[in-house]
C-alpha cells in the first residue's frame, strides 16, 4: 500500500512542486525539533528515575525540558538581543542586576557554620543563567554592590530632579496666567476667588521649588530671596490684596535657574547611565565562548514580563503545537474516515446513522462546538481531564466531521466503480474490499484532511486558550498562552512576545497551507476551494 | 426601636465600636420595606432610598445615570475648617457650607477594557479615572512615580489612594500537611513564607505600586507596623533561613515534601503570578502545584476546607484593624471569613476584648500583640496593599476619591468653562 | 419541484429533532441548577429555579415542550442570570451581530469576487501570484493577532495625539439596534456605527479575504477553462466583457452557495470579535451564558443556531435544485 502511494502519479506531481517540497522540509524541521524535545523529556525522566544524571543542568540538551520553562533568562521585558527599551527600561535593567547582586551578597553574608552551603554556592545560585557574580572575596563584592547601588540612586535622583525642574516651569506658567487673570479682572468677576487662585498658583511654585531642593539636598538651589519674594506675594493675595509687586522678573529668574538645573541633571543622567551599565557588565560579566553565546542566544527575541526567554518559549510551544496538531489530526481523520467509509460501504442503516450524526454535529458553528466542549472539560463536569487530554477530546469531537464527509463521498464513488462491483460479484468479502480497494484510494484524501486539520487544531488551540477554554495559562508554554500574555504588553508598545509566537506559528501554518494546497493540486485536482 | 416617624433608636446589647462604621456602610442605608418586598430580586434595578440622586438608567457593565433628588434632605458641604492644606490645594474647600448635590445629573461609564476608559479620559469626556497598570507610564514616571510635567500642564491633577488591602496566600490550618500549631508545622509555613519574594510580584504585576507589609493590618491603620516591618517577620526572600526552617520542619532541602496544591481563581494575570510563585518556591525545592479554578469553585473549596493553600484578598470594610483581625477569630471559621480556620484561644480572648474598646493607645497595643501572634503562627503569606492612582480632569471639581465610602459623589461639581 | 422541497424538509426534521435531543441530554448530564447555583445553595432557591424552568418534570415532557416552544418561536422563558426573557435577549443581540456580519459579508464578497476574477484572468502572471501569496500569508496569521494588533493600531495609535478616535475598541451604542435611530438621524447613526463596528468589520474582512479570494479564484479559474470563454475570445469580446458578463454569470452558482453557507454565520456572529470588542451580539451572549452556566439561554440559543443552520442547508439544497434540474430527480 505504501509503495503504491509513492509510485502514484500524484506523488510525482507533488515532488515536482518545489515550493511544496520546501514546505515539507520546513514541517520536517519542526517535527524534528518536537521529537528532539520529547526524547530529551524521556532521557531526563530516565535520568531522574535511575538517579544517574540530571538533564536539567545542561545548557543545550536540557534547554527545553518542561520544568525549565519557568526560569528566568534575563531581566524582564527586554527587547530582542537583550536590549532594554527606553530610559526607564534601561534603569530597570540595571536595577534588576543590582537587586540580584544585593540579594546574593545578603544571603551570602548569612552563611555561618550551620548552613549547608558555602559562600560560593550561595553566590552561584543567584547567577542569571551564565552570568555569574564576579569572583571576589565577599567584602569586596559587597563594596562593589553598594557602589553600584549608589550610582543607581544618583540616577534616580537626577531624573526626579529633571521632573521637578520641569514641574517648576509648569507652575510658573500656571501662576502667570492666574496673575494675569487677576490683573484683568472686571466688575462682574469674583475678586476673592481670583485672588485665591493666584495665591495658590504662586504657592505651588514654592512647593515645587521646595520639592526640588529637598531631593537635591541643597536648600538654596533657587536662592532664599526668590522664595521669600514669592511667599510675600502669596501671603498678600491670601489676605485679599489685589495689588501685588510685579513678579515677572522673579519668574524669569526662576525659569532660567530651572532650565539650567534641568540641563545639568539631564547631562548627569546621560553620563551616569552608561557608567552604570558598564558597572553591571563588570559585576556580572557575560562570559566568553559557548556560555556567553548560549546566554545571548536565549535573549534573541527578548524576554517576557517575568524575564523568561521568548525564543525558548516560542520553540517549546512548537512542540505543543505539533503534539496537538498531530494527535488531533490523526484521531479526527481516523475516526472520520472509518465512519465515513463504513457509512458508504455498508450503506443502509449505518449510512443513515452516520449521516444523521454528522448532520447534528455540523449544525453547530465550529467555534461554538469547540467552546462548549472545552468548557465542559475545563470547568464543567469533566474537570479532572483538564489540560491537553481535554483539548484533544474537544477537537476530535468537532473535527471528525470533515474527513467523514469527504471519505464517505469518495467511498461511495469507488463503490460504484466497475472493478469493485466485479470484486463483490466474484465473492470477495466486504472487509477485504474495504481494505484492498476503498482505503488505498481514499488515502490521499486522508492526507489532505490531516494537513488541513493539523492547521485547524493549532489555530484552534490558540483561540481557545485565549478565551480561557484551552490550556491552563499557568502551566508551560504554548502559542496561545504567549499571545494571551502578550495582550497587555502590546498596549505598552512591547511587541516581542506576540511577534515571536506569531512568527514561529506563522512559518509552520504557512508551510502546512502550502503543503495542503500542493496535496490538493496533486491528488485531487478537481477540487474547488 | 421607633422614636417617631423620622427617628429610630438602636440599642446594642454591648458596646461594639465598629457599629458606627457599619452604619456608614452602604449595606445599612435606609430603604422602604414596601419597595424591597415589591421588587424582590430586582430591587437593585429599582432602588428606592434616601440618597442625593435618583437612578435614571442602569445598563449592567455599561453605564449608570442618575438625576439629582429634589427631595434630598439638607446635607451641607463640609465647613472650611475641615479641609486640610492639601485639600485646599485641590480646591476642595470652595463650596463650604453649601447644600449638596451641586450637579443635576451624574453619569458613570463602566468599561470592560482599560483602553477606551483611558482614551475617553484623555479626550476629556470623563472627569475621573483610575490609572490602569498598562498606562501608568503614560502619566507617571515609571521609576520615580512622579506625575509627568506634560500631564500637569494640561491641568490634570492626580490623587493617590492607598487601599486598605490585605492581599495574601492563605494556609488551611486544618490541613494535614500544612496546618497545625507545633513548631515543626509552623516552621514549614514559615519556610514557604520566607521563600516568597513579594517585592518581585509587586514590580512585575503591579508596577511597583503596592506596599508590602507584615501582619494583616493594612497601612495607615492603628496596629500597622512601623515601616511595614514587624518585630518578628518572615518576609522573604531569605532562602538561607527558608532552608533552615524546612530542615526544622523535617524536610531537609525539600526532601519528602509532597507537592503543595495551591488554589486560585482563573482571572486576570493570576496564571502568571502562580508561575512566579512556583519558580520562587522551586529555589528551595518546594514543589507548588497550582490549581486555577473559577471563582465559585475557589469559594466552594475554601468553604469546605478542601484547599490546603489558596490565594485571596480582603478589603477592609471600614478603617479599623478589627475588621481584618476578625478574619482570625475562630467562630468565623469556614464557611465564614476565617478561611484559614485559625483557632487560637488567646487570640480569641483578645479579640472579644477589643470589640468593645474605642481607639486608644491601649487598644493599639493589643492590636499589635494580636498581629504578632498571627505573624508567628503564619496562617498566610502576606501582605500586600495596592495603591490606586487616580487622574482628575480640570473640569471636575470637588473630587476626592476614596474606595471605602462612595458618598463622595454627592460633592462633585463641574466647571463647564474648562471642558 | 415542490416535492423536492418537501422531501428535504421531511428529511431534515428527524435531524433537527435529534439535535434538540442531543443538546438537551448533553446539558443535563450535570444538574444544571446545581451548576448555576453552586453546591451551597439553599433548598428553596434550588427548587424555585428548578420549577421555574420546568426541570422537575420528566424529560420527555420537557423535550416535547421545548420542541413546541421552538417551533412556535416562543422564547418567553427567562434567563437565570439576567432575569429577562430569552427572546428579548435574542432580539437585542441579533441586530448587534448583524451590524457587523452583514456589512462584513457584503464587503468581503464584493472585494474577493473581483479579486478572484482579476487573479483568474491574469492567471500565472505576477499580479496573480502576488495576490495569492498575500492571501496565503494572511491566512497563516492567527485571527487573534489581527484583533490585538488591530486594536492597538487603529483604536489607539490612530487616535493618540490628535484626540480624535475613529475607532472604538469596546462597546456598542444600543441605539444602533433600533430602526428609529437609523431613520431619524442617519448621519449620526452611520458615524456611531463606524465608531463601534468599523474596526470589527475591518478585521473580519481582512481575515476572510485570504480564504475567500482563493476560493473565488479557483472557481473563476475553472470557468476560464470552459469552451464558451474560448468562443467569446474568438469572437473578439473584450476581456472586461468576458470577465464581468460571461464568467460572473456562470460562476454565480458557487458564489451563491458560498454565501448561503455563510448565512448561519450572519446570525451566530463572530464570537471572537464580539468578545474582544464587547459587542453584545449573539456570540457574546452565548459565551457569557456558557460561562455563567445560564441554562435556559444556552439551551435556547443552541437550538436556535442549529435551526438556522438546518434551514440554510435546506435553502441551499433548494437553490441547487432550482439551478440544476438533475438534483431534483435524485
Amino acid at each position: 500500500m505504501i509503495r503504491r502511494f509513492f509510485n502514484s502519479r500524484g506523488w510525482g506531481k507533488l515532488r515536482r512542486n518545489r515550493l511544496a517540497m520546501v514546505s515539507l522540509a520546513v514541517i520536517g524541521c519542526y517535527f524534528a525539533l518536537a521529537i528532539w524535545m520529547m526524547s530529551m523529556d524521556v532521557v531526563s525522566w530516565v535520568g531522574k528515575k535511575t538517579d544517574a544524571w540530571d538533564l536539567a543542568e545542561t545548557p543545550v540538551l536540557g534547554a527545553f525540558l518542561a520544568e525549565r520553562m519557568l526560569e528566568q533568562s534575563g531581566p524582564p521585558s527586554v527587547a530582542g538581543l537583550g536590549k532594554p527599551i527606553g530610559m526607564v527600561g534601561r534603569l530597570d535593567y540595571i536595577d534588576f542586576f543590582f537587586s540580584r547582586a544585593r540579594t546574593a551578597v545578603d544571603e551570602a553574608s548569612n552563611v555561618g557554620e550551620s548552613s549547608d552551603r558555602t559562600v560560593t554556592e550561595v553566590l552561584d545560585s543567584f547567577s542569571v543563567q551564565e552570568r555569574r557574580l564576579l569572583d571576589l572575596p565577599l567584602p569586596d563584592l559587597i563594596e562593589r554592590v553598594e557602589e553600584g547601588e549608589s550610582i543607581l540612586g544618583r540616577l534616580d535622583d537626577a531624573r526626579s530632579l529633571v521632573n521637578a525642574a520641569e514641574t517648576i516651569k509648569v507652575q510658573l506658567d500656571v501662576a502667570s496666567t492666574r496673575l494675569a487673570e487677576l490683573a484683568a479682572a472686571g466688575e462682574e468677576d469674583d475678586l476673592s476667588i481670583l485672588q485665591e487662585e493666584a495665591a495658590f498658583g504662586v504657592e505651588e511654585i514654592i512647593f515645587a521649588i521646595d520639592d526640588y531642593q529637598a531631593v537635591a539636598g541643597r536648600d538654596d538651589a533657587f536662592g532664599f530671596e526668590v522664595v521669600d519674594q514669592l511667599q510675600e506675594v502669596a501671603d498678600l493675595l491670601f489676605d485679599g490684596e489685589s495689588e501685588v509687586p510685579e513678579l515677572a522678573a522673579v519668574f524669569d529668574e526662576i525659569r532660567s535657574t530651572a532650565n539650567a538645573e534641568a540641563l545639568t541633571q539631564a547631562d548627569g543622567v546621560e553620563t551616569l547611565l552608561p557608567e552604570a551599565e558598564a558597572f553591571v557588565d563588570t559585576l556580572l560579566p557575560v562570559p566568553d565562548g559557548i556560555a556567553g553565546l548560549s546566554y545571548s542566544t536565549r535573549l534573541l527575541f527578548g524576554t517576557d514580563r517575568q524575564g523568561r526567554s521568548l525564543l525558548i518559549r516560542a520553540l517549546y510551544s512548537a512542540k505543543i503545537a505539533i503534539q496537538v496538531g498531530f494527535i488531533v489530526g490523526l484521531t479526527a481523520v481516523l475516526i472520520g474516515s472509518l465512519l465515513g467509509a463504513a457509512a458508504a460501504f455498508f450503506g443502509g442503516i449505518v449510512d443513515h446513522g452516520v449521516t444523521w450524526l454528522y448532520s447534528i454535529f455540523s449544525s453547530f458553528p465550529q467555534l461554538v462546538l469547540l467552546a462548549v466542549l472545552s468548557f465542559m472539560f475545563v470547568s464543567g463536569p469533566l474537570q479532572e481531564f483538564r489540560g491537553l487530554p481535554s483539548l484533544y477530546m474537544a477537537f476530535a469531537l468537532t473535527y471528525w466531521i470533515g474527513p467523514c464527509r469527504v471519505i464517505r463521498g469518495e467511498a461511495m464513488k469507488i463503490k460504484e466503480l466497475e472493478y469493485v462491483q466485479a470484486a463483490t460479484a466474484i465473492g470477495f468479502g466486504r472487509f477485504y474490499i474495504l481494505i484492498k480497494h476503498i482505503i488505498p484510494n481514499t488515502l490521499h484524501l486522508m492526507f489532505i484532511n490531516f494537513s488541513l486539520l493539523f492547521v485547524g487544531a493549532i489555530k484552534g488551540e490558540v483561540i481557545l486558550t485565549f478565551l480561557g477554554l484551552g490550556l491552563p495559562l499557568g502551566d508551560g508554554a504554548s502559542w496561545g498562552i504567549m499571545i494571551s500574555q502578550a495582550k497587555s504588553e502590546v498596549v505598552q508598545g512591547f511587541f516581542w512576545q506576540i511577534g515571536a509566537a506569531t512568527l514561529f506559528m506563522f512559518i509552520l501554518v504557512l508551510a502546512f497551507n502550502i503543503l495542503s494546497d500542493a496535496l490538493q493540486d496533486a491528488f485531487d485536482p478537481k477540487h474547488v476551494g | 426601636m421607633k422614636s417617631d416617624d423620622h427617628n429610630f433608636q438602636i440599642i446594642l446589647e454591648q458596646p461594639v465600636y465598629r457599629f458606627l462604621y457599619v452604619l456608614a456602610m452602604f449595606q445599612t442605608s435606609i430603604v422602604p420595606r414596601e419597595a424591597v418586598e415589591f421588587h424582590g430580586d430586582r430591587f437593585a434595578f429599582n432602588p428606592v432610598g434616601t440618597g442625593p440622586f435618583i437612578l435614571d438608567e442602569w445598563i449592567p457593565k455599561k453605564s449608570l445615570t442618575a438625576d439629582a433628588n429634589p427631595n434630598y434632605h439638607e446635607v451641607l458641604y463640609p465647613a472650611e475648617d475641615e479641609w486640610t492644606r492639601d485639600d485646599r490645594r485641590n480646591r476642595l474647600h470652595r463650596p463650604a457650607g453649601q447644600k449638596v448635590p451641586f450637579v443635576d445629573r451624574i453619569e458613570f461609564t463602566m468599561f470592560v477594557e482599560d483602553q477606551p476608559m483611558w482614551l475617553r479620559f484623555q479626550a476629556g469626556d470623563i472627569g475621573l479615572t483610575q490609572v490602569p497598570a498598562e498606562y501608568f507610564e503614560q502619566a507617571f514616571d515609571g521609576r520615580t512615580k512622579r506625575l509627568l510635567p506634560e500631564v500637569r500642564q494640561r491641568g490634570v491633577r492626580h490623587d493617590i489612594v492607598p487601599l486598605l488591602d490585605f492581599i495574601f496566600r492563605g494556609f488551611n490550618m486544618e490541613d494535614e500537611l500544612l496546618g497545625g500549631y507545633t513548631p515543626e508545622k509552623r516552621a514549614l509555613r514559615q519556610a514557604i513564607h520566607l521563600a516568597i519574594d513579594l517585592d518581585e510580584f509587586s514590580e512585575t504585576f503591579y508596577q511597583g505600586n503596592t506596599i508590602q507589609y507584615d501582619g494583616p493590618i493594612p497601612p495607615r491603620l492603628d496596629g500597622h507596623p512601623e515601616g511595614g516591618t514587624a518585630p518578628v517577620s518572615f518576609r522573604g526572600p531569605n532562602l538561607q533561613l527558608a532552608r533552615q526552617k524546612l530542615a526544622e520542619a523535617g524536610y531537609p532541602d525539600g526532601e519528602g515534601l509532597p507537592a503543595i496544591k495551591f488554589y486560585t481563581s482563573r482571572g486576570g494575570n493570576n496564571a502568571e503570578q502562580v508561575e512566579m510563585m512556583k519558580r520562587q518556591l522551586a529555589e528551595v525545592n518546594i514543589n507548588l502545584q497550582p490549581e486555577l479554578v473559577d471563582f465559585s469553585t475557589l469559594i466552594e473549596f475554601t468553604n469546605n476546607k478542601k484547599a490546603p493553600m489558596f490565594g485571596f484578598a480582603w478589603s477592609s470594610d471600614y478603617p479599623d484593624a478589627e475588621n481584618n483581625l476578625a478574619l482570625f477569630y475562630s467562630p468565623n471559621e469556614s464557611p465564614g471569613s476565617n478561611h484559614y480556620n485559625y483557632k487560637n484561644p488567646e487570640f480569641d480572648a483578645l479579640y472579644e476584648k477589643i470589640l468593645t474598646m474605642e481607639p486608644s493607645e491601649e487598644r493599639t497595643a493589643i492590636y499589635e500583640r494580636m498581629r504578632d501572634m498571627v505573624i508567628e503562627d503564619t496562617p498566610y503569606i502576606g501582605s500586600m496593599a495596592r495603591t490606586r492612582y487616580y487622574l482628575i480632569n480640570e473640569w471636575l471639581l470637588n473630587a476626592k476619591p476614596t474606595e471605602r465610602y462612595y458618598a463622595w459623589f454627592k460633592f462633585l461639581d463641574v466647571d463647564d468653562s474648562k471642558r | 419541484m415542490w416535492s423536492y422541497v418537501i422531501r428535504r424538509l421531511l428529511y431534515n426534521i428527524p435531524v433537527y429533532l435529534g439535535i434538540i435531543l442531543l443538546v438537551m441530554l448533553a446539558l443535563r448530564v450535570n444538574d444544571p441548577v446545581t451548576a448555576f447555583l453552586g453546591k451551597n445553595a439553599t433548598e428553596e432557591s434550588y427548587n424555585a429555579i428548578k420549577e421555574s424552568f420546568g426541570l422537575d418534570r420528566p424529560f420527555i415532557v420537557q423535550y416535547v415542550d421545548r420542541v413546541r416552544s421552538i417551533v412556535t418561536l416562543d422564547f418567553s422563558d427567562t434567563s437565570w442570570e439576567q432575569k429577562r426573557p430569552v427572546g428579548e435577549m435574542i432580539t437585542t443581540a441579533v441586530p448587534a451581530t448583524a451590524l457587523i456580519t452583514v456589512p462584513g459579508l457584503v464587503i468581503t464578497t464584493l472585494l474577493t469576487v473581483v479579486i478572484g476574477l482579476v487573479c483568474s484572468f491574469y492567471r500565472g502572471r505576477l499580479l496573480d501570484k502576488a495576490l495569492m501569496l498575500t492571501a496565503v500569508l494572511g491566512m497563516s496569521i492567527s485571527f487573534l493577532v489581527y484583533i490585538i494588533v488591530g486594536q492597538y493600531f487603529f483604536g489607539y495609535q490612530l487616535g493618540g495625539d490628535s484626540g480624535v478616535f475613529p475607532f472604538d475598541i469596546e462597546g456598542y451604542d444600543v441605539r444602533l439596534s433600533t430602526l428609529g435611530f437609523w431613520a431619524g438621524s442617519p448621519v449620526e447613526a452611520v458615524q456611531t456605527w463606524l465608531q463601534y463596528c468599523g474596526l470589527p468589520v475591518l478585521i473580519s474582512v481582512i481575515v476572510a479575504m485570504g480564504y475567500d479570494t482563493r476560493f473565488y479564484r479557483a472557481v473563476m479559474v475553472e470557468e476560464t477553462g470552459r469552451d464558451y470563454i474560448t468562443t467569446a475570445r474568438a469572437k473578439g469580446a473584450t476581456s472586461k466583457k468576458i470577465m464581468f458578463v460571461h464568467m460572473l454569470k456562470n460562476a454565480m452558482i458557487p458564489i451563491i452557495t458560498r454565501i448561503m453557507i455563510s448565512l448561519p454565520f450572519l446570525i451566530v456572529g463572530s464570537i471572537l470579535l464580539e468578545v474582544f470588542f464587547s459587542i453584545p451580539g449573539m456570540g457574546r451572549t452565548l459565551i457569557t451564558a456558557i460561562v455563567a452556566k445560564d441554562f435556559p439561554v444556552v439551551e435556547y440559543m443552541s437550538a436556535l443556531f442549529a435551526a438556522v443552520v438546518i434551514l440554510t442547508v435546506i435553502l441551499t439544497d433548494v437553490l441547487y435544485a432550482i439551478f440544476d434540474p438533475r438534483v431534483r430527480l435524485s
